[in-house]
């Protein structure tokens, strides 16, 4: 269908029928400003078509004019297959009038326009109206031209049909679209991201669960048989032990052996008893052999300590004449070392009084040296002081000199200025006229003469009368009061340097500066007279050489009464007792030194000797005591024994130890088996009986455990319920096998299926892709564009990147769409059926560079596609270079 | 005297590919297995009933499962029961024997855990001896039976052996251990010769016999059968006239469940409908059968269908049991059922890269899986039709 007029009649806000014709079959623009009224035409037109005459919807209820309410019309015109149409309806609800008739006389009225123009324009019916299918696309009011061009199923399936014509079917229709999902959904059931879920999950947790219960029962199953093998073991094991074990004969043999113990033991203590006596009687024999040995040995010492005693006495008596001797020797000397150090000191403590003297010369030294230093600031000061007098009785100073020899330039000047214009009087009067001749009233002397003359000046001429010359100078006055006041500036400066002129004014400068250089030099020398002295923490000034003095001074003082003397030795004298004093105190040294070293031989002679007798000594004490204690001991035992008898007692009791010993032999050679032989069989004995009984304790032990323990567990029937979990385990299994496959098949299912579809539609969207492009390359040179199965942009792809179309800016997403709409109607050109697309208020936010190519799109889109625009930018859609259309009324109110 | 022979009851077996509520069915069968033994002693007269090992199926079972069959016996008490054991349920120490002695076991039952001969009756004044040989190990490679030859009992009393192994000569028929001296009977002067631990019953001579197990539990048809008829559910009905007369032996069925075994190679779809029938016809009652289906050949998708709505549903749910044995049925997709699927479209083009991996034979496992794939996308493609 292709638009050609439209007239709304009381329409919204249209008072009266307006209209627009003359709609080309390329672009059309309707430039209108902002409330003209260019939505409402669109509504006009959606109205006209979609909505029925009689409808009282709210949609037809809004077509009545804001205020008054009138009934609104509509009459559009369009060409459809080669025939014109016009459908003309009168929105009046129950009264509501359709009028459809064609160029070739065919006319309906009511629903059976209504029914036809459904029919001519291929839109489905509904309540009220007709779905606008994919007019609603192609057709797009104001502010809805942003974003993705949304199909309605009914737009979807007129574009579908239009692409099926071309590609065929190339979808499995409503039912293949569902068999993916129904694959993705059965897949989803048992498998998530995260591994197996649902029935899946369900069955390995289960297998896992069962497989940890089987095998703690086989574990169960293996450790029940073991403990029947280990009982059986057991068993057999006692059976053996019970088989090989005669209690009777043990406890007979343990018995005889106990009763051969008890004679073996009868036999021992007598043994051990003999044993025991030869063992005493030849310990007291040989006790007394000893007690013979040692009294003939006592006798043997006595003898040797006396004849040590006395030899140590003599030894003595010679230690004590030598400790003697040494003694006088090193008192003799010891006494020449006190008197040599007594000198000594005493020369030390003249040598202290020297040092105190010579430091007494060196204050007095050191007073007279500052008194000289203060006597001649003395006279320095007065020198100043005369210099002082001498330079302030001259007046003249150097700014004197200047302003003198200033005023005396200033008198040159000005007295030039005047000869520069003065009149030369020149005069040469004949000598014997020279006295005649006065100028003004002085007599010439000389008889040639020339003068400048500034002002009248009168030439008496005795006898001859008066002249008068007076130059014409201009400012003659100036002239000459500069000269006067220069004049007087030279006269008030000479008098206050009080001299004459300038050269005694120079004169008197140069002895002033010779003044005060002097003066300088003055007190230089008396800041040089009193330096600062770190070394003798003395400030610089006068003032600290005063107080140094007086301080010097009261030490002097002290110090004279300390040496108790009234007037000081020459420091020369001083000097000359001191080396002399150090002289004899080095002899003092040496000589103590070498009586310090004469001492030592004797001294340490004498400590020999001391020390040898002491020991001679405590030696002769301790032989004393012991010949004492040896001599007791020797009276003592005589007194019981005598030598004799003590010898003879020691034969007896060897004697009869002899003969202990021998029965001891005898009786020890007849004891037959140790009591530690039986004891060890004894014991071996008792050992293989507890062993005996402790093994078959045990084993009864082991038995009854062991008993108990299988029959703890029949109750469990272990076995039995192992195999019904092996049997759920085995169906788990087989279970997860299932799933497993199950996957395997839904996956290569739906990656099968997926790609099929994703073929096929590359294949379905191929038609409008092919027409986007011409366009698409127009606005976005190298970008391509993505749709999916529901025929909405989904992504550009420019310079390899791939952009989703929602995050692509609002102006570039409206020129796509714009695009897609543009290929959607040119697609239906393909089938026959032309299409208007309608953009109302649209490409608002494109760019200079965008909007120019836009306008390049749409005029070549229109080349087919016949496109209204509606637009308030009249300058701007100037450029688009499409056919004008205008909104004129044709009707007034009626 | 009139005896009855049976074996091998294993009570306490667990069927390990059936699901729970089909194994507790089997597991009742074997536990009523006790009562239709008594019950065929007291039809045919017979005063004792020898199990010659495998009584029970393992040897650490709960005290119910160990209880059950004694109590089973004790209902029957002019029956005397002889138990021995064999390798599922051989002698340990203080093992499922010893606990049973324990138990307050009743009059009619005698257990045989040690060999040796015991007489057991009188029959009209000639003692009965019967001579057991049970196991004390789950295989052994001594002959148990070796000591009959030379056990004593009364002059002219009648001697009836015991015993639970694989017979020399005769093939294994599961473990081949155990082996039994086949002459036994002669060398040992034994009247006859009860044998257990093969389930299938088989004559080895006139007086050595296996009984079998009274209630099937395997898939395994007598070697050289064409039948589907599995091995089990019979016991012998034993006459023994005197000291060295042949035994006159009766086989009865008494097992509640037949086991079978179907083999089935399929080429076409239409020959679901002769299976179907064929299983159908299986039995009169239907619920007595456990069946071992095991298919091979090709089916279109349409045929697969098919198959399990009739065959794995249908007489699936009319039988006891199932186990389906399909791996080898493979999926060979009709152009009919690519058409069913879609005639174009991607889905189709799917189905189409589907059955291309399925007929690729160089990956067979990726090949499995794209066939049962495109199955699923069978179905998926049918559940939707019907959804819309």
């Amino acid at each position: 269908m292709k638009i050609r007029s439209i007239q709304l009649t009381n329409f919204r806000k249209f008072v009266g029928t307006f209209g627009v014709d003359g709609i080309t079959d390329g672009v059309n623009v309707l430039v209108g400003q902002n409330e003209l009224g260019k939505s409402t035409i669109l509504a006009a037109i959606n109205g006209v078509i979609f909505e029925k005459a009689k409808s009282q919807t709210e949609t037809v209820r809004s077509f009545r004019h804001f205020v008054n309410g009138t009934v609104p019309e509509v009459e559009l015109a369009f060409d459809l297959d080669d025939t014109r149409w016009t459908i003309r309806k009168r929105f009046a609800f129950q009264s509501g009038k359709a009028l459809l008739t064609s160029s070739d006389n065919r006319r309906f009225e009511d629903e059976a326009a209504e029914t036809e123009l459904q029919r001519l324009l291929e839109f489905a019916n509904r309540r009220g109206g007709g779905e606008h299918g994919i007019w609603g696309t192609l057709w797009v009011s104001q502010g809805s031209s942003f974003g993705d061009p949304k199909l309605d199923d009914a737009g979807r399936s007129t574009l579908q049909s239009c692409i099926e014509a071309q590609v065929g079917v190339v979808t499995g229709g409503e039912r293949g679209r569902k068999i993916p999902l129904a694959v993705d959904q059965a897949l989803r059931e048992i498998l998530s991201a995260r591994g197996p879920s649902g029935k899946f999950k369900d069955a390995k947790d289960r297998l896992e669960e069962v497989g940890v219960r089987a095998n703690q029962l086989e574990e169960k199953r293996r450790e029940i048989f073991e403990y029947m093998d280990s009982l059986a073991r057991q068993k057999r094991e006692r059976k053996e032990l019970q088989a090989d074990w005669s209690e009777e004969d043990h406890r007979q043999e343990l018995e005889d052996t106990r009763t051969r113990r008890t004679a073996a033991a009868t036999k021992a203590i007598e043994i051990d008893a003999a044993r025991n006596e030869a063992k005493i009687a030849a310990e007291r024999a040989a006790r007394e052999r000893q007690a013979v040995e040692d009294r003939s040995g006592l006798v043997r010492e006595l003898d040797s300590i006396e004849a040590k005693v006395k030899a140590l006495t003599s030894e003595i008596r010679e230690a004590t004449a030598d400790t003697n001797e040494t003694k006088s020797k090193v008192e003799a000397c010891e006494t020449t070392l006190t008197g040599l150090r007594e000198k000594l000191r005493a020369n030390g403590e003249q040598s202290r009084r020297l040092e105190r003297l010579r430091s007494a010369v060196d204050l007095q030294a050191e007073i007279v040296r500052h008194e000289a230093t203060l006597a001649r600031a003395l006279n320095l000061q007065a020198e100043s002081g005369q210099l002082s007098q001498s330079i302030g009785e001259i007046k003249a100073t150097d700014d004197a000199v200047s302003r003198i020899e200033a005023a005396e330039t200033e008198i040159s000047g000005a007295q030039a200025a005047l000869n520069a214009v003065a009149t030369n009087l020149t005069l040469a009067i004949e000598p014997g006229a020279l006295g005649r001749v006065r100028l003004d009233g002085v007599p010439l002397d000389i008889a040639a003469t020339s003068r400048a003359v500034v002002a009248k000046t009168r030439i008496d001429i005795e006898g001859v009368g008066e002249m008068a010359v007076e130059p014409q100078i201009r400012d003659r006055d100036g002239m000459l009061k500069r000269l006067r006041l220069a004049e007087l500036e030279l006269t008030a400066a000479l008098e206050e340097a009080c001299v004459e002129n300038l050269s005694a004014a120079r004169q008197a400068v140069a002895r002033r500066n010779e003044f005060e250089r002097k003066l300088a030099d003055v007190r230089r020398e008396i800041t040089a007279l009193a330096p600062k002295e770190p070394a003798a923490k003395l400030a610089a000034g006068l003032d600290a050489r005063q107080t140094r003095v007086r301080e010097l001074q009261g030490r002097l003082k002290t110090d004279l009464a300390v040496l108790g003397i009234v007037a000081l030795p020459t420091a020369a004298e001083i000097a000359k007792e001191i080396r002399e004093t150090h002289e004899r105190a080095e002899q003092l040294a040496a000589d103590i030194t070498m009586a310090e070293t004469a001492v030592e031989g004797p001294k340490g002679m004498l400590a020999q000797a001391t020390a040898t007798l002491h020991e001679l000594e405590q030696r002769l004490a301790g032989l004393r005591g012991m010949l004492e204690t040896k001599q007791s001991a020797i009276t003592a035992g005589r007194a019981q024994f005598s030598d004799d008898q003590l010898a003879a007692h020691a034969m007896e009791l060897t004697r009869r130890a002899e003969e202990a010993q021998a029965a001891f032999k005898t009786i020890e050679s007849n004891q037959g088996e140790t009591v530690a032989a039986i004891d060890a069989r004894i014991k071996r004995l008792e050992a293989a009986g507890k062993n005996h009984h402790d093994a078959l304790g045990r084993l009864n032990t082991e038995i009854t455990r062991l008993t108990a323990l299988i029959e703890a567990n029949e109750g469990a029937g272990v076995e039995e319920t192992l195999e019904v979990a092996r049997a759920e385990q085995s169906r788990l299994e087989a279970a997860v096998k299932g799933y497993e496959e199950e996957v395997r098949v839904l996956q290569i299912l739906q990656q099968t299926l997926h790609e099929a579809e994703r073929e096929a539609n590359e294949l379905y969207l191929a038609p409008i892709v092919s027409r986007v492009e011409p366009y698409l390359k127009m606005l976005l040179p190298g970008a391509s564009l993505m749709l999916d199965d529901k025929l909405s942009i989904s992504t550009i792809e420019r310079n390899g990147t791939k952009e989703e179309f929602d995050r692509l800016s609002g102006g570039t997403q409206e020129q796509l769409a714009i695009l897609t709409r543009l290929a959607f109607a040119e697609l239906l050109l393909t089938q026959g059926r032309p299409a208007t697309v309608i953009l109302d208020d649209a490409l608002a936010f494109s760019d200079d560079l965008r909007i120019e190519r836009m306008f390049d799109i749409l005029m070549r889109a229109g080349e087919n596609v016949q496109i209204l625009v509606l637009t308030c930018r009249k300058r701007l859609f100037a450029k688009l270079g499409a056919a004008e259309l205008n909104l004129r009324e044709i009707h007034g109110t009626t | 005297m009139r005896l009855i022979h049976s074996s091998d009851l294993q009570i306490g077996k667990v069927f390990m590919y059936f699901e729970p509520e089909v194994a507790a069915l089997l597991q009742d069968a074997r536990q009523a297995a006790v009562r239709k033994l008594g019950e065929l002693a007291i039809k045919h007269g017979a005063s004792a009933v020898l199990l010659a090992g495998d009584i029970y199926d393992k040897q650490q079972l709960s005290p119910q499962t160990l209880a059950k069959p004694i109590e089973g016996m004790r209902q029957f008490p002019r029956i005397t029961w002889h138990l021995m054991p064999g390798n599922h349920d051989h002698v340990r120490e203080n093992g499922l024997w010893d606990r049973l002695l324990r138990t307050n076991l009743p009059e009619n039952v005698k257990l045989h855990t040690s060999p040796g001969a015991v007489k057991i009756m009188d029959d009209d004044g000639t003692p009965v001896f019967l001579l057991p040989a049970p196991l004390f190990h789950i295989s052994t490679v001594d002959d148990l039976t070796g000591y009959m030859d030379k056990e004593a009992t009364p002059e002219g009393a009648i001697r009836i052996g015991m015993a639970h192994g694989s017979i020399q000569g005769f093939g294994s028929d599961g473990e081949a251990s155990n082996y039994i001296n086949p002459a036994r009977a002669e060398t040992a002067g034994l009247a006859y010769l009860a044998m257990g631990d093969w389930h299938r019953q088989i004559k080895i001579n006139d007086r050595v016999w296996y009984s079998g197990t009274p209630e099937p539990d395997q898939f395994k048809r007598p070697p050289g059968s064409s039948g589907t008829l599995c091995n089990g559910g019979t016991a012998l009905v034993v006459d023994i006239a005197g000291v060295r007369a042949s035994p006159a032996v009766t086989p009865v069925e008494v097992g509640r469940y037949r086991w079978r075994q179907v083999v089935k190679t399929l080429t076409e779809d239409s020959q679901i409908d002769l299976l179907e029938s064929e299983l159908r016809a299986l039995e009169p009652d239907l619920s007595r059968v456990v069946l071992d289906l095991q298919v091979s050949g090709t089916l279109s998708l349409a045929g697969r269908k098919s198959f399990e709505e009739r065959i794995i549903h249908g007489v699936g749910a009319a039988v006891c049991g199932t186990r389906v044995q399909d791996e080898e049925l493979v999926l060979e997709p009709t152009e009919t059922d690519m058409d069913d699927i879609d005639r174009s479209g991607f889905v189709r083009v799917a189905a189409d890269r589907l059955k291309t991996i399925a007929a690729n034979p160089s990956d067979p496992e990726q090949a499995r899986i794209a066939s049962l794939a495109l199955r699923r996308l069978y179905i998926e493609h049918l559940k939707q039709a019907a959804g819309s």
